[in-house]
């Protein structure tokens, strides 16, 4: 073989292994791309939400007051049996009901509370992980099908906890 | 000579692996501990609220209050404001109200309203809702003083002390605000941030 042979093949290697490089760098680059779109799943990112299990502990404490109130006045409704209470009766209804009052409220307010904190926080994880829409599916039909792939629930979770620990 | 070349260049080598602490000026040093990339002064946002948390050692606060002097290599303010803090550990919260010029006037009206009610809680009550963890620990603060701004400035700070060296250990500060009813706010202060600190180089005269 010739020199200028020689030349061509090695400018034709030269050639094809660019291409071979660019392609396969086109091909890592978009399993590597963020996804544009992803969903998360509420139940399991607020059930996964330190600070709800936190506040959760918090209002259990105060309902475990309440019950045992509650608890105690059937205790004493138990061991006068026969015997008309009719203080006794409203007395364990009204509690029965600052319970049931107290559980909703602490609800309502915990769901609050959780949601003030997380919205922020959501659009910052969106912004940073270069996501431009951000779907929650809650069971209710709004994402009828989701790749597994675009699935960010636990990494959310994960940025979430570590951002509710540490501050921003 | 290549000896003596390489052995210069091994002992630099070694030396700046050592990652001793930097050593900044007075005000290059509260620049570095106001820098959230740091990771000394935390943001939690919450609803129509931002505290901002600043972790304020001893040598943060003095420079704040005599950076000038020690630019010009007087000491003895610095030195007597650090003997007056010593072995106790300082954070400043600094609560803004978010998008406050964004408020219509009747909102701002009713802020106001309440400034007496602010004030009270946050003078008298605020002190037994902030606790510091540090490693297995509890602490409540042994100095409290809520700056009241008289509505002069569009934030209200509180700085707040603990007795006692935590430099050794991850660190959390929790406050419960029970005035805008804003529970478990956290900031949290890791021990390779602490070990970070940089520390203070003055010109002396």
């Amino acid at each position: 073989m010739d020199k200028r042979m020689i030349s061509k093949i090695y400018a034709w290697l030269t050639v094809l292994s660019a291409m071979v490089l660019l392609i396969g760098a086109a091909f890592c680059w978009q399993l590597m791309k963020p996804a544009d779109v992803a969903y998360i799943d509420i139940g399991k990112l607020v059930s996964g939400y330190q600070m709800k299990k936190d506040l959760d502990k918090q209002a259990n404490v105060d309902l475990q007051r309440i019950k045992s109130v509650s608890d105690s006045l059937k205790m004493i409704k138990k061991a006068v049996l026969g015997t008309p209470t009719p203080r006794l009766d409203s007395q364990l209804q009204y509690v029965q009901y600052a319970f049931q009052q107290y559980y909703e409220q602490s609800n309502r307010s915990i769901s609050e509370k959780i949601w003030e904190r997380l919205n922020p926080l959501m659009e910052q994880y969106g912004k940073e992980r270069k996501i431009r829409l951000l779907v929650g599916a809650n069971g209710a039909g709004t994402v009828l099908y989701g790749d597994k792939g675009i699935d960010m629930t636990d990494d959310l979770i994960k940025y979430l906890n570590g951002k509710y620990e540490k501050g921003n | 000579m290549r000896k003596v070349i390489s052995g210069l260049l091994l002992t630099t080598i070694l030396l700046s692996s050592c990652g001793g602490r930097k050593t900044l000026n007075p005000v290059a040093y509260m620049e570095y501990m106001e820098d959230a990339e740091n990771g000394l002064m935390k943001t939690v946002t919450v609803g129509a609220y931002e505290y901002h948390i600043q972790f304020a050692p001893a040598e943060y606060l003095a420079s704040r209050q005599y950076y000038k002097e020690m630019e010009q290599g007087v000491m003895d303010g610095y030195k007597k404001r650090m003997e007056a803090m010593k072995g106790h550990v300082f954070f400043l919260v600094n609560i803004y109200p978010r998008k406050a010029s964004e408020q219509t006037i009747s909102e701002r009206i009713t802020q106001n309203a309440g400034a007496e009610q602010r004030v009270m809680y946050y003078q008298q009550q605020a002190a037994n809702d902030i606790v510091l963890k540090a490693g297995a620990f509890e602490q409540m603060p042994s100095t409290y003083v809520y700056e009241d701004n008289y509505g002069l400035s569009p934030y209200n700070t509180i700085v707040v002390g603990f007795a006692g060296d935590y430099s050794k250990e991850d660190m959390q500060l929790i406050f419960n605000d029970r005035y805008t009813h804003t529970p478990l706010i956290k900031a949290g202060f890791s021990k390779d941030e602490l070990s970070a600190l940089p520390s203070i180089s003055v010109k002396t005269n």
